[in-house]
């Protein structure tokens, strides 16, 4: 059972961002690109927000954001995307898919603390 | 062609994108261009590589290290990890991550001027590798060093091949977007 997914291919990503999760109080689970948190995902309907990379292996993040609101049909789960990307169509391409907000790495955990509090608790 | 503008704004760009992402918070550093006869003296090992590219040029950036404490310690610190608690695969990821970090800010900043624009992914090669670099005919090769007080002097070489004339400008006074916050939608 978890509240926050994070997806990403780097194990540093995972771990910082893992880790300051938990100390404030999040359960988390974690995936290694977007196919394996599709997988996460539908396995786990305690799932509130997912944060994710965009440009992963095997399956990157949009990609993935579109197929949870397609093929697993979630359409209730948060996603926001933490990148080093800042490019408009991309973002577009989020949007489009439903995604509700973007991150440019670095991650600065207590600058998303309460708005990550608020996603998983609304 | 390269402008000197474009060599000058590639420079810029790089050293600005470089005191970003491998300065821990709250510590200052200082980034250097250095001789191309100091950077054939890196004693350094091994070199994590990425590619910043469009149709009109290509820019390979090298970061240089050596798998040592020193650097266990300073990439832990960077990335808010327990160095004790790194294994070697988590240390090696650690590295990559900060040139994937550097590059995403240098791909962010040209993506300004060109609009098509991607980035690869890092690769750790041996350090003799860099031996081949001739093979690419790159037209502007520089050499860059960082230096922090607790950390061991960094280096990172920029070589940018070009397929067609570039000039682009860049203000070096320009403060850089913000990361880090929440963009809700």
């Amino acid at each position: 059972m978890a509240q926050i997914l994070v997806v990403d291919d780097s194990s540093t990503v995972r771990a910082e961002v893992g880790d300051f999760l938990k100390k404030n109080g999040f359960d988390i689970t974690l995936a290694v690109d977007g196919r394996d948190g599709l997988t996460k995902l539908k396995g786990d309907a305690s799932i509130k927000l997912v944060v994710s990379d965009v440009n992963m292996p095997n399956m990157d993040g949009l990609t993935m954001a579109e197929k949870i609101r397609s093929e697993l049909g979630n359409t209730h789960v948060n996603i926001i995307m933490l990148t080093t990307e800042n490019s408009p169509l991309m973002k577009e391409r989020g949007k489009a898919a439903g995604i509700k907000g973007w991150i440019v790495k670095p991650f600065k955990g207590e600058a998303v603390l309460s708005s990550f509090k608020k996603l998983v608790d609304g | 062609m390269l402008s000197q503008s474009a060599k000058d704004g590639f420079d810029t760009l790089l050293m600005q994108s470089l005191k970003s992402s491998l300065t821990p918070s709250g510590e200052h550093s200082e980034v250097m261009v250095v001789s191309a006869d100091e950077a054939d003296a890196i004693a350094d090992s091994q070199i994590v590589v990425l590619t910043v590219s469009s149709y009109l040029f290509r820019a390979m950036v090298m970061f240089y290290f050596t798998p040592n404490d020193d650097t266990r310690a300073h990439f832990a610190r960077l990335n808010h990890l327990d160095a004790e608690t790194m294994n070697e695969q988590t240390f090696m990821d650690a590295i990559a991550e900060g040139g994937n970090l550097c590059c995403g800010i240098l791909n962010r900043d040209l993506g300004n001027f060109f609009p098509h624009i991607g980035m690869s992914t890092p690769n750790v090669i041996d350090k003799h590798c860099a031996s081949y670099l001739q093979k690419l005919n790159c037209e502007h090769v520089q050499h860059f060093a960082i230096e922090m007080p607790q950390s061991p002097r960094f280096f990172v070489s920029l070589c940018v091949s070009a397929y067609a004339d570039i000039d682009f400008e860049v203000d070096a006074n320009t403060v850089a977007s913000e990361t880090g916050e929440l963009e809700l939608f």
